[in-house]
């Protein structure tokens, strides 16, 4: 019995971690190119949810559908975001961009509420689970962690062995540099920007299967990404994805031996620990 | 003509004058106004709260309202043991000293920190302290907790009398802080930490100094709103209420005397207006403003004067 | 009068994750001497600027100020002690005036300054000395790049140091602003009996002014010596090779 509890817990946790982590690489991917934190990530989550549930309830769509029209809608939304807002402050010193992305956070979120009222909503759509011995894997949450890793691995790929890849990793590094070899980095850090934000959008889509979905449920999802960003190294997706299941993993344990309304406590305090004790994450380099 | 009349007052004259002149029209009126008057001068208090901290060293604080909300449920906490053991106006200080010492429990890790990253951290601490309240049996949980019948209540007059004493406390500390070695240090810390660093500024212990002390005002207002309505609860946590100030203190000017007060007045009047006329988008349309003020007018109203001020050459500046 | 020298950088060794920036690097500051400190970019000479005025903190070595040690002390306490510093990118206070950035150093700075309730003689001074006092009250943003530099000085000397550590300071400047600056330099060493490291990659402006060169490369001290020494040294010129600006 004890051991079938440790094992559900630990399925569990991965399942929800590779989860998270799809947000965080969007975060890690725009903050590494740019320096700017997406402090509405959450919030853009929460609209994918919201994506997936109302393709689902008025067209009957299979949230499986939802997923690539989310990550449209999210490029799209990333394309528009930064030409008429982030482009102003990209490279500018200054927290700026901070205050910024915050009055996006806080438009998104009431935006939500006005269109789409205050109630808490579910995607009820079920998918089979699969039993191994005792331990139940929710399809649920197996399904969109297969999509997940499928478009981390695609994003890896690409980030390796493109041109475009290795534009994007030199940006990171050196942007000054980058500019020199030949980088156009306007281009680069549009393209980062929209594709992160796509995918930050596409991990909504996938969210929309495991939890409920409410309009102002944004915060704990920046917050979460934040930590594992910051854990996992900013700037460093396979450290997001190393992070994010520490992270799933951390949350499932509070879930299952404490309660579950403290996983954003600990989690916190994770992040807490982690600026305390080993602020360059877990794969930086030391100051 | 006049214009130039009262930008030779000194902004704190007419930051005290305009106190007064509120606080005779909130004694004076109906409860009604006095009520809207209240949640003015609230709205004023934080924002200055915020202003000490945030617009004098420029970090950006997510999390100041949790202070409030700690004023709040320590002034709760104590109403309900205590009850009427003690003159209820010490529970609110006590309030605010608890605010503020929690302010620099907090300040030690976290002002490690620089920019982006503390800025998001205290969403993070805002975030904790409103899960471990909900969390916790003896905090009330969801649901808060009430104090009728505890403590003798009070009309909103005599509260509002409390609300006025914070806010002249507020502003002249403001004034003072912007005089003092304190607001030189921390303009420089604003400017450029390392270089103020080097040049002998002890960084660390200035920021969690105005840290705590924005704390210290932010405790007292919840200390009072909890006497308002003799309850508290973890609404008093939420991010709407960062949200108003942060608008209030950048439309009116960072880290300025006046800004404060301009910037809190227009936007609390427009957000009246705008809530009557349309009841769910204005918190969109706030939004919307912030976001323009960051990008295009990121000096606040006080900074537009004083832009406008050097262009026609005249010296005086606006505090 | 002592005999010791006023710093001493002893084995300092800095690493920023795998990568060693300095690795055990000595030199000595004698009282009221200019030493001249070059090398390729990259060889860590901001880098021990940073770990002498507590940017940093050293891995290993310690930093000796008057005898006492001041390896990992924090920057204010260490500006306090009286090191000051310029920077390589100039950084003044942009939301400040000439006279208020001067200012900060003179009132946090210097402990003596307070006790004696000279602050505002200091800073008169130090713009003197730097040629800025006519520029007292305009916004230090709207100075030219040569003012910015000499600002960058008026407020090392508000501090009070004893030891200066001047980074880059004639970088940009035209032929008649560098030979301006090193006359400045030399007169501010004689009248207030500064100590001052130079580090620059205007070659004139070194082997003129120092008394005493020392090279660094890749982290490591290649040589130390005169300024002709240095200049005739083969391993110098080789450490060189590459690198423009040699005047």
């Amino acid at each position: 019995m004890w051991l079938e509890l440790f094992a559900q817990t630990v399925v569990t946790g991965v399942l929800v971690g590779l989860v998270m982590a799809l947000a965080s690489i969007g975060m890690t991917l725009i903050f590494g190119i740019m320096r700017i934190f997406n402090i509405a990530s959450g919030d853009l989550v929460i609209l994918g949810c919201y994506i997936v549930f109302w393709l689902n309830t008025i067209y009957s769509l299979d949230p499986i559908l939802g997923f690539p029209v989310a990550l449209v809608i999210g490029v799209v939304l990333g394309a528009g975001l930064y030409y008429f807002v982030i482009r102003r402050i990209a490279r500018k010193v200054g927290l700026r961009s901070l205050l910024v992305l915050f009055g996006v956070s806080s438009v998104l979120q009431n935006s939500m509420l006005v269109a789409w009222e205050p109630l808490t909503r579910t995607v009820p759509v079920f998918y089979s689970n699969f039993d191994v011995g005792q331990i139940v894997i929710p399809g649920n949450k197996l399904l969109p962690s297969i999509v997940s890793v499928i478009t981390t691995v695609l994003l890896l790929v690409v980030l390796k062995y493109t041109y475009f890849g290795r534009s994007i990793r030199a940006t990171v590094s050196n942007w000054r540099a980058a500019s020199l070899v030949g980088v156009d980095v306007d281009k680069i850090y549009f393209a980062g920007f929209t594709i992160g934000i796509g995918l930050t959008v596409l991990s909504g889509a996938l969210v929309a299967l495991v939890y409920p979905i409410e309009p102002y449920g944004g915060l704990p999802y920046t917050l979460y990404a934040f930590t594992i960003v910051i854990l996992g190294t900013v700037g460093d997706p396979i450290g997001c994805l190393v992070a994010g299941l520490l992270i799933g993993l951390a949350t499932s344990f509070t879930g299952s031996y404490w309660t579950q309304g403290m996983s954003p406590a600990v989690s916190y305090l994770i992040l807490v620990l982690t600026f305390l004790l080993r602020p360059e994450g877990l794969f930086g380099k030391r100051r | 003509m006049y214009a130039e009349h009262l930008l030779k007052m000194n902004s704190l004259v007419i930051c005290l004058a305009f106190s007064v002149v509120v606080g005779v029209i909130g004694f004076v009126s109906e409860a009604a106004t006095t009520a809207y008057l209240y949640a003015m001068i609230e709205l004023l208090i934080l924002t200055y709260s915020l202003n000490l901290f945030t617009g004098f060293s420029g970090y950006i604080n997510f999390g100041h309202v949790i202070f409030y909300g700690i004023g709040a449920y320590v002034v709760a906490v104590l109403a309900f043991n205590l009850a009427a053991l003690l003159p209820t106006f010490l529970y609110v200080i006590a309030g605010a000293v608890f605010a503020s010492l929690v302010a620099i429990a907090i300040g030690f890790p976290v002002l490690k920190l620089r920019g982006d990253y503390f800025a998001i951290a205290t969403l993070g601490v805002n975030e904790a302290v409103r899960v471990i309240i909900i969390n916790t049996r003896d905090l009330g949980e969801s649901r808060g907790i009430a104090i009728l019948g505890y403590i003798p209540t009070y009309d909103i007059r005599s509260l509002y009398a409390m609300l006025l004493a914070t806010l002249f406390a507020v502003i002249l500390i403001t004034h003072f802080i912007y005089r003092s070695r304190l607001g030189y240090g921390l303009r420089a810390i604003k400017d450029d930490e390392d270089v103020a660093e080097a040049m002998g500024v002890d960084t660390r212990k200035y920021k969690i100094l105005s840290y705590s002390i924005g704390a210290f005002f932010a405790g007292l207002a919840g200390g009072v709103v909890t006497l308002l309505y003799a309850y508290a609860f973890p609404d008093y946590f939420v991010i709407g209420r960062t949200i108003d100030m942060l608008v209030s203190m950048v439309l009116g000017g960072f880290g300025t005397i006046i800004g404060p007060l301009i910037g809190s007045v227009v936007y609390f009047v427009a957000k009246d207006a705008l809530l009557i006329q349309f009841p769910f988008y204005h918190q969109v349309i706030f939004g919307i403003i912030l976001m323009g003020l960051i990008l295009f007018i990121p000096e606040g109203i006080v900074g537009l004067i004083n832009r406008l001020l050097m262009k026609k050459g005249k010296k005086v500046r606006l505090e | 009068m002592r005999h010791e020298p006023i710093l001493k950088v002893d084995n300092i060794v800095k690493r920023f994750g795998g990568l060693y920036a300095l690795k055990k690097v000595s030199l000595e500051v004698e009282r009221g001497t200019i030493l001249g400190l070059i090398g390729p970019n990259g060889s860590g000479k901001t880098t021990l600027f940073n770990v002498i005025t507590g940017t940093y903190a050293p891995d290993a070595g310690s930093i000796y100020f008057e005898g006492e040690d001041i390896s990992g002390l924090k920057p204010h306490k260490i500006a306090r002690k009286g090191i000051g510093r310029t920077y390589q990118v100039v950084r003044p206070f942009s939301s400040m005036t000439v006279q208020e950035n001067v200012h900060v150093s003179a009132v946090f700075g210097c402990a003596e300054n307070e006790k004696t309730g000279e602050t505002r003689d200091v800073c008169y001074n130090a713009l003197k000395m730097t040629h800025l006092e006519s520029k007292a009250d305009t916004p230090a943003e709207s100075l030219t790049l040569g003012e910015k530099r000499r600002l960058e000085i008026a407020r090392a000397l508000a501090l009070r140091s004893k030891l200066l550590l001047l980074d880059e300071t004639m970088a940009g400047l035209s032929h008649t602003e560098v030979d301006l600056t090193l006359e400045m330099i030399r007169r501010i060493r004689g009248e207030v009996g500064l100590s001052i490291i130079v580090v620059e990659h205007v070659m004139r402006a070194i082997m003129t002014l120092s008394e005493k060169v020392v090279v660094l490369s890749e982290g490591e001290k290649l040589a130390e010596g005169s300024p002709k020494e240095i200049a005739e040294n083969p391993m110098v010129l080789e450490a060189y090779l590459g690198e423009e600006s040699v005047e």
